[in-house]
Formats: structure tokens, C-alpha cells, sequence
């Protein structure tokens, strides 16, 4: 391997770390399609090389989020259970899966994402009122500095949530994507947490659910070091320069190209499901 | 889910929350630098590398005659093992402080891993 296809690694890691970290949904949603479609990196291994740059970006990001207190760790823990499970049904099912409908399965995936990202609205971070729930002992505070003030929060619907928690730690582990995009609809929208600890506990979440589906590509053989180091490498610096752009162009048409982006790459996915390819 | 009722006081949260932050950013910090080390070690010797993982008996060899190779397997088992890490510390966390049913959660999350390593080991 050549030092030019170590540095198109680098780059490629770079430019997904940023775009995910901009957009909100890490950079696994990235690193796949750029990948196999741009590198010609069979989508097994670069689904595994994505895995491990998943749970790199969780355990940089949890990290700060733990420190700010933005974390549910006993939510996360709890829902742990779920999502390790799906990650290690989605890990044995996407081995033993051909390529072309692991093509259309992300590429749909990415549409749901598409989707998701345009319905998604930064003002549902308010504070909530605290009210009679049996999950006491899940409650949490945290102070958001933009509303410069505490937020409280319970959370409900736990079994229900647990529940679809499976099927974002299949996600995860089918697809590599780390499954930010179904968790953290799952815990704003059925759970009642609010945005910003929903993205952090899912940030937290998804580094243990990549860890339970790696091992399985790893055992496969599509974790390979010389992929993953530069692509996780890159992530990691695409990710710190993404969060610093992200707080810039905030609410601009940025979001909207970039969203665009992603629903070509999606088309792409879904032809390439069929051997086409727009991609010279 | 009304059995996962426990004290959970806003000191335990804290100490809690800064624990897990350390253990998080070693396990970032050493692992990006081995996988970096690895990456520059390869250009400097500049020769070709393979890229299967090295099985874990062969690592610390390895690791002393300073392939380059080893660094980054070193850095990926690092950064796959953080998370894992920190579960443990859950368990020992909420254990401590008499949260017995989050320490049970922590484990059973625990057993679904080793479930997933023993699954891949018979992969292999």
C-alpha cells in the first residue's frame, strides 16, 4: 500500500469527520459511501474500518459531554443493553450478507437520514417540566449555556424505548453508521429528553454498541489497521475542525447543500445495489 | 422499569460524570498517539506493511521489535477496549455506591460483550 492511498485515507477520514461533525450525525454516514465508492474499498471492510472510526469519535466526544454533565449515563447504560444486542444481530447479519444488498440497505438507511436531518429543528432544546414518572432515579439536570440556565428532565416511555434501542444498535452494526440518527429521534421524540442530552448520551451509546459488532469484523477480517488508523486518524481532526465550523454557519443553507450531498450519495448506494454507477 | 429506582444524589453524578471523562480521554489520547507513531514509523521505514490484524500473542513481540504494524493494532485494541473500560468502571462505580440495580445493568451490558467476543472467536 502506497504512502498517496494512506494519505486518500487520511483524507477521506478528514472530509467525513467534518461534514458529520458539521451536520450533527458523525462521520460513519460518510466514511462508507467515501469508501467504497470513491476508493473502491469493498463495502464489508470499509463498513468494519468505519466501525472502529465510530467508536473513535464516541470516545472523544463522550469524553467533553461526560464532563459537561450533558451525559444520561444511567439512561445510557440501560440502554446499552439494547443497542449491544442489535449491534452484535446486525454485526453476524451484515458478514454473512452479499455486497449489493448492503448497498440498498444503507442506501435507504441514508435517505431515512436525509429525511430525518431536514425535519430536525435546533429550537427543541427547552427546558422540560419535571412530572410524576416511575423512572426517578434516571432524572437529570444539566445547565445549557445558551439558554443559560438548568434544564430537568425525566424520562418516559423507557420499555418502548429500549425496544426501538435495538433496532438503532442493528443499524449500527449492520451499516457501521455508529447510529446517531435512530437513537437520538428515539430519546427526544419517545423518551422526552431533550436534544442536547439526547445527542450526548448517544454519543456515549453508540462507542459501546460499535465495540459490540467490531469484534465481529474484526474476527471477519475487515478491520484492517492500515485502513482504519489513517481513516480514524482523519476523523478525529475533521471532527475538531467540523464542531468549530458547525458553530458558524448554524442555521445557514449550508445544512441544506450538505443535506443534498448526502441524498445523492444515498441514489448512489441504492444504484450501485445494481452494479450502476454514476461515479467515473 | 420500576425496579431501577436508586439514590443517585447530584455528588455521585459528578464524581461519576469526572471519572468516566478521564478514563474516555486516556483511552482517546493513547490510542490516537500509538495509531500516529505506527503511521509515521511506516514512512520512515518506508517499506510495505500488512494489513491483517496481528493475533494478540504475537502483539507484544511485535510491539518490541518495533513494527510498525504492532503500533496501529496496539492503538485499535486500545481505543476497542476504552469503552469496555469504562462499563467495568460502571460496574465498580454503582457497586460502591450501592446502586446495585445500574451495577446489574453494567454487567449484563458486560456478559453482551463478552457474548460478542466468544461469537467472534468461533467466527474465526
Amino acid at each position: 500500500m502506497g504512502y498517496f492511498f494512506l494519505l486518500r485515507l487520511l483524507s477521506v477520514g478528514f472530509v467525513a469527520g467534518t461534514l458529520g461533525s458539521m451536520l450533527g450525525i458523525g462521520g460513519g454516514v460518510f466514511v462508507v459511501p467515501l469508501l467504497s465508492l470513491l476508493l473502491g474499498i469493498p463495502i464489508h471492510t470499509a463498513i468494519g474500518t468505519s466501525i472502529v472510526a465510530v467508536v473513535a469519535t464516541s470516545v472523544g466526544g463522550a469524553s467533553v459531554y461526560v464532563k459537561k454533565g450533558l451525559v444520561n449515563v444511567r439512561l445510557g447504560i440501560i440502554l446499552a443493553t439494547a443497542t449491544t444486542i442489535g449491534g452484535i444481530t446486525g454485526g453476524m447479519l451484515a458478514v454473512n450478507l452479499r455486497p449489493q444488498p448492503l448497498y440498498a440497505i444503507f442506501g435507504i438507511v441514508l435517505l431515512y437520514t436525509c429525511y430525518w436531518m431536514t425535519r430536525r429543528s435546533p429550537s427543541e432544546d427547552s427546558p422540560l417540566q419535571l412530572s410524576d414518572n416511575p423512572n426517578s432515579s434516571l432524572a437529570a439536570t444539566y445547565y445549557d449555556q445558551s439558554l443559560e440556565t438548568s434544564v430537568q428532565y425525566q424520562v418516559k416511555s423507557l420499555p418502548l424505548g429500549m425496544l426501538m434501542a435495538i433496532l438503532a444498535g442493528n443499524t449500527s452494526g449492520l451499516l457501521g453508521i455508529g447510529g446517531g440518527a435512530v437513537n437520538v429521534p428515539i430519546m427526544h421524540l419517545v423518551m422526552a429528553i431533550p436534544m442536547k442530552s439526547a445527542v450526548a448520551t448517544s454519543n456515549f451509546l453508540i462507542g459501546i454498541t460499535g465495540v459490540a459488532s467490531a469484534f465481529i469484523y474484526c474476527a471477519r477480517g475487515y478491520v484492517k489497521p492500515l485502513f482504519a488508523a489513517p481513516t480514524v486518524i482523519g476523523v478525529l481532526l475533521g471532527a475538531q475542525l467540523g464542531s468549530r465550523l458547525a458553530q458558524r454557519t448554524k442555521g445557514t443553507a449550508l445544512k441544506q447543500i450538505f443535506t443534498t450531498v448526502l441524498f445523492f450519495t444515498a441514489v448512489q448506494m441504492i444504484l450501485k445495489a445494481f452494479n450502476i454507477s454514476l461515479i467515473p | 422499569m420500576k425496579s431501577i429506582v436508586s439514590p443517585s444524589s447530584p455528588e455521585s453524578s459528578t464524581k461519576l460524570h469526572r471519572w468516566l471523562s478521564h478514563l474516555l480521554h486516556l483511552g482517546m489520547l493513547s490510542s490516537l498517539s500509538l495509531m500516529i507513531l505506527g503511521m509515521f514509523s511506516l514512512i520512515i521505514k518506508g517499506r510495505e506493511a500488512s494489513d491483517e490484524l496481528i493475533p494478540l500473542a504475537q502483539l507484544v513481540s511485535r510491539l518490541f521489535a518495533f513494527q510498525p504494524e504492532a503500533f496501529l493494532n496496539l492503538g485499535i485494541l486500545i481505543l476497542l477496549a476504552t469503552p469496555i473500560l469504562a462499563v467495568i468502571s460502571l460496574v465498580a462505580f454503582f457497586w460502591i455506591r450501592r446502586e446495585r440495580s445500574y451495577a446489574l445493568v453494567s454487567s449484563a451490558v458486560i456478559c453482551v460483550l463478552l457474548l460478542s467476543i466468544l461469537l467472534a472467536h468461533r467466527l474465526l
